[in-house]
């Protein structure tokens, strides 16, 4: 064997398995389409799957889950670079982003459902650790794979797994060594009573027999205080006025009395806290969408990327207060395509309280739908990776 | 998942239309995607791999009106702009091949390490007798002396086609490869008189 034969055979990693075809292909029809169904985004705003090559700074061999963060950096990075672009200012440029979210909603509309709403989520959130040698972030996540019917409250199933939990950036694998590397975490609220909360070592999935049909007879909007039949469900209103007045409580007008947390950014954690999980018909969701996009103070942002780096058309504001008294933008991204939720993404504008160790620009949380499907057959167990 | 029916067989052609109709790129993709894949996973590793291989395709769909049928055929220009995503990615490559060559000089190490991908690896490399110096020898190169090398020992491109990747002549193309080959034998401990200087592709 020559030199050169035997480089080929030490680098050979094989060709890619099917999924990584699949979502490659699936990201680039998404691009495809947006040129043939999208108004032309001023240079600004162009997807900024190129800002991945952050992620080449980050240490060779941390798992996917890093990858995700870089490109969820190169997203905040992205924001901060097209807010204050030069020229911008012509309203029908303004325009442009939440003509392209609105024909996210359009999309959406066109769906059709089926029995069981499927849902591969990933959630993950910036923990900070104390360490002799210097503070650092490590991201804990995991995976959630659930189904539920449309027609009947009772008939669901969640399987979760633990990730394993890395350090955030570069930086924080840097100083995650100089601590000793440590494969335990406390929980930073109660490092006494949780020691060892978040671990490097993933587990496996596992479904809990207590999540199977969760609801009794009703499906539960999370927050709202509402309990609906699977009728009352499919009848929810496909105006956006009257959708919103059917998700907001009345407690909710004098948030800064009741401690929470104020701002657009808030509307959108609660109303997508209010749906989270519930198969909504097709229309409604659409409705959905367009409620957020007309919410004051709210503002579309065109193209991005979410963590997975798939592209999308977003939605995002401020949220401010709360019991730590920070501020954080928080954006939600849809599928150009079918209007599908991709992710919400929460970053740091500015830290405060016990968020005080989050810089800004860091990415506090973000919770990724890795697929949503509608299917009439009975889903059984998740995916194998 | 395959790319809609075309009657349409040639490459620039196909680009040229996906100019009008974008759809029509997919045909690309489902051409290149996993010879693409293969070249990027291999200087990269498959977790790397799994982004730049189908950002490679984002971005040739971007500037494919850019995309010249007279500068090269389309195999290259993908190849070339894979090659600029990986330089991205210098560092991360390079700990790749210190890492390989960790694990080819010492697998059972390798095998206690969380990544058991290392550990195959170097079950895989020491099984095909390659020589751990090998992939050290790698990180030395200059980045022009290992992009050519690895076009074509992973790719197995001929030296046209380097040349249009890189856009540079085939006459640099020639002299980075033999550069590149002796490094490689150096490393591997002394010179073999009879096969130095050979041509390839």
């Amino acid at each position: 064997m020559d030199e050169v034969t035997m480089i080929g055979a030490l680098l050979d990693e094989g060709g890619p398995t099917r999924r990584v075809t699949t979502e490659g292909r699936e990201g680039l029809d998404a691009l495809m389409h947006s040129a043939a169904t999208l108004p032309a985004a001023p240079p600004q705003a162009a997807p900024r799957r190129d800002g991945r090559r952050l992620g080449g700074r980050r240490p060779f061999g941390i798992g996917l889950g890093l990858v995700a963060v870089g490109s969820a950096a190169a997203v905040a990075i992205a924001v901060l670079g097209s807010g204050g672009a030069p020229g911008s200012g012509g309203s029908s440029r303004a325009d442009g982003p939440r003509r392209m979210v609105l024909a996210a909603a359009v999309q959406a509309e066109r769906q059709t459902d089926g029995r069981f709403l499927v849902m591969h989520t990933k959630h993950c959130h910036a923990e900070p650790v104390r360490a002799r040698t210097g503070d650092y972030i490590v991201q804990p996540c995991h995976e959630t794979w659930e189904w539920r019917a449309r027609d009947r409250a009772n008939d669901s199933a969640i399987w979760t797994r633990e990730l394993p939990t890395r350090p955030q950036t570069p930086r924080d694998t840097e100083l995650w060594k100089r601590a000793g590397s440590p494969s335990t975490f406390p929980y930073h609220e109660a490092p006494d009573v949780l020691p060892d909360q978040y671990r490097t070592r993933p587990t496996l999935w596992k479904e809990d027999p207590s999540d199977r049909d969760e609801n009794p007879e009703k499906f539960l909007l999370p927050g709202t205080g509402l309990q609906l039949t699977a009728r009352e469900l499919r009848d929810l209103p496909t105006d956006p006025k009257q959708l919103e007045r059917v998700l907001s409580r009345p407690d909710r007008k004098r948030p800064v009395k009741r401690g929470l947390p104020i701002g657009p950014g808030q509307r959108i954690v609660e109303m997508g806290l209010a749906v989270d999980g519930v198969p909504l018909p097709p229309k409604v969701w659409a409705a959905f969408i367009r409620m957020l996009a007309d919410t004051p103070g709210v503002r579309a942002v065109g193209r991005v990327t979410d963590p997975m780096g798939r592209p999308g058309v977003a939605l995002e504001g401020t949220r401010t207060g709360g019991p730590t008294g920070s501020t954080s933008m928080e954006r939600i991204i849809f599928d150009p395509r079918t209007g599908a939720l991709l992710a919400v993404v929460a970053t740091t504008v500015k830290g405060a309280g016990s968020k005080s160790a989050y810089r800004p620009g860091t990415v506090e949380s973000y919770k990724l739908f890795i697929e949503t499907r509608w299917t009439d057959t009975r889903p059984t167990t998740p995916p194998r990776d | 998942m395959t790319a809609p029916p075309d009657v349409v067989t040639d490459d620039a052609t196909v680009i040229e239309r996906s100019r009008h109709d974008p759809d029509r790129f997919a045909v690309i993709y489902d051409r290149y995607f996993p010879e693409i894949y293969h070249y990027v996973a291999a200087r990269l590793g498959r977790d790397v791999a799994d982004d730049i291989a189908a950002e490679t395709f984002y971005a040739a769909f971007r500037k494919r009106d850019r995309f010249d049928p007279a500068r090269g055929a389309v195999r290259p220009w993908l190849y070339g702009i894979a090659t600029n995503l990986v330089g991205g990615h210098r560092r991360a490559e390079s700990r790749r091949y210190t890492a390989l060559a960790r694990a080819a000089a010492d697998p059972r190490a390798a095998e206690q390490r969380a990544d058991g991908h290392e550990a195959r690896v170097a079950a895989r490399v020491a099984a095909e007798g390659v020589r751990p110096q090998l992939a050290a020898a790698l990180t030395a190169l200059s980045d022009g002396d290992r992009d050519v090398l690895l076009l074509v020992a992973i790719s197995g491109l001929p030296y046209e086609e380097v040349a249009q990747a890189l856009e540079i002549p085939v006459g640099t193309v020639g002299s980075r490869m033999n550069r590149a080959r002796r490094r490689l034998r150096e490393a591997l401990g002394g010179t073999d008189p009879t096969r130095a200087e050979e041509s390839h592709g």
